[in-house]
């Protein structure tokens, strides 16, 4: 046990030297950007550097933090801290729907698109008091997986697939494309962007593998772990 | 695996906590929007109550939530030994 505990105590000193340096390049990062602009690089390339080095931060960390094992895949083995954790959940709340979706939704729905702000944060209570203890005490890490195991066979797990899929598509078709439209690209639409990126790469590094996934809709609604994944 | 008292108690005050959580959820989201037209005429802060509501009092509350539901489980599991992880 006591081996146990010291061996999650230096993983979590690991995953703090990691945060600190990821800071502190991301702060640095962006001093020599801002001097270089004071030098004159044109706007469009320092556009271009933020985009791609964000972006290639993102692919790197993804591609050191690969995994194929599956409890490894969705919650990085349980062995992510809570506040580690918690800052996942943060960047995953703080995605480009939510930053660009609420904002066109928002300008163009008025306080009718306040339900957009409600449903993100209170769909997650549902998740967090009804539906993710559940699934993590029964060892499931999607919808569909607990209903294949629960029911039994792949056909439960094809329509919990194919409802999961349903809804999804449903909730994304409204809220993104709005604010895109009307904006376009701006050095504040960069930054938002690169803001998004760095943010996901900080929530931990299969975690955020698993954001990742979830945006490009490989895996579906993974049970957030519990507060107690110390 | 046998279920026994405890775990029958433990699961009653499961199922309290999570009502209570669910009756608090409902009247910050569906109650505060439903009746939105009638709460807009009182004033928080200089704002409509519906719309303070709706841009921040609800999700204050969901924070609230969410915060009660993990301190609490995390308690019924000490007490109840069915707690998994550090404590």
């Amino acid at each position: 046990m006591s081996s146990q505990a010291s061996s999650n105590r230096a993983f979590f000193n690991e995953l703090k030297t990691y945060y600190t340096w990821y800071t502190g390049g991301f702060i640095v990062f962006l001093i020599a950007l801002a001097i270089l602009e004071q030098l004159g690089l044109p706007k469009v390339w320092i556009g271009h550097v933020f985009l791609f080095a964000t972006i290639g931060l993102y692919a790197g960390i993804g591609i050191m933090a690969r995994t194929a094992d599956i409890a490894e895949y969705y919650v990085a083995e349980r062995r992510v801290p809570a506040i580690f954790n918690g800052m996942a959940t943060g960047a995953d709340w703080m995605s480009a729907a939510s930053f660009i979706g609420m904002a066109g939704g928002l300008y163009l729905l008025g306080f009718d698109g306040l339900a957009f702000i409600m449903g993100w944060t209170g769909g997650y209570c549902l998740v967090a008091f009804l539906l993710a203890p559940y699934l993590r005490k029964f060892g499931q890490f999607t919808i569909p997986d607990f209903l294949g195991a629960r029911y039994g066979g792949n056909l439960a797990r094809f329509i919990g697939v194919l409802s999961t899929r349903r809804l999804d598509a449903e909730t994304q078709k409204d809220s993104t494309p709005a604010a895109i439209d009307d904006v376009g690209p701006t050095p504040l639409s960069r930054a938002v962007a690169a803001t998004l990126t760095s943010h996901a790469s900080q929530a931990g590094r299969r975690s955020a593998q698993h954001a990742c996934a979830r945006h490009t809709g490989r895996a579906r609604r993974a049970a957030p772990t519990n507060e107690d994944d110390a | 695996m046998q279920l026994t008292e405890k775990h029958k108690e433990y699961w009653d005050r499961n199922l309290k906590l999570t009502l209570v959580l669910t009756i608090a959820w409902f009247i910050v989201t569906f109650v505060m929007s439903f009746f939105a037209r009638e709460l807009a005429t009182i004033s928080f802060f200089g704002w409509p109550l519906s719309f303070y509501m709706g841009a921040q009092g609800s999700l204050i509350t969901y924070l609230v939530i969410i915060w009660v539901y993990a301190k609490k489980m995390r308690q019924l599991g000490v007490e109840y030994g069915v707690h998994e992880g550090d404590v």
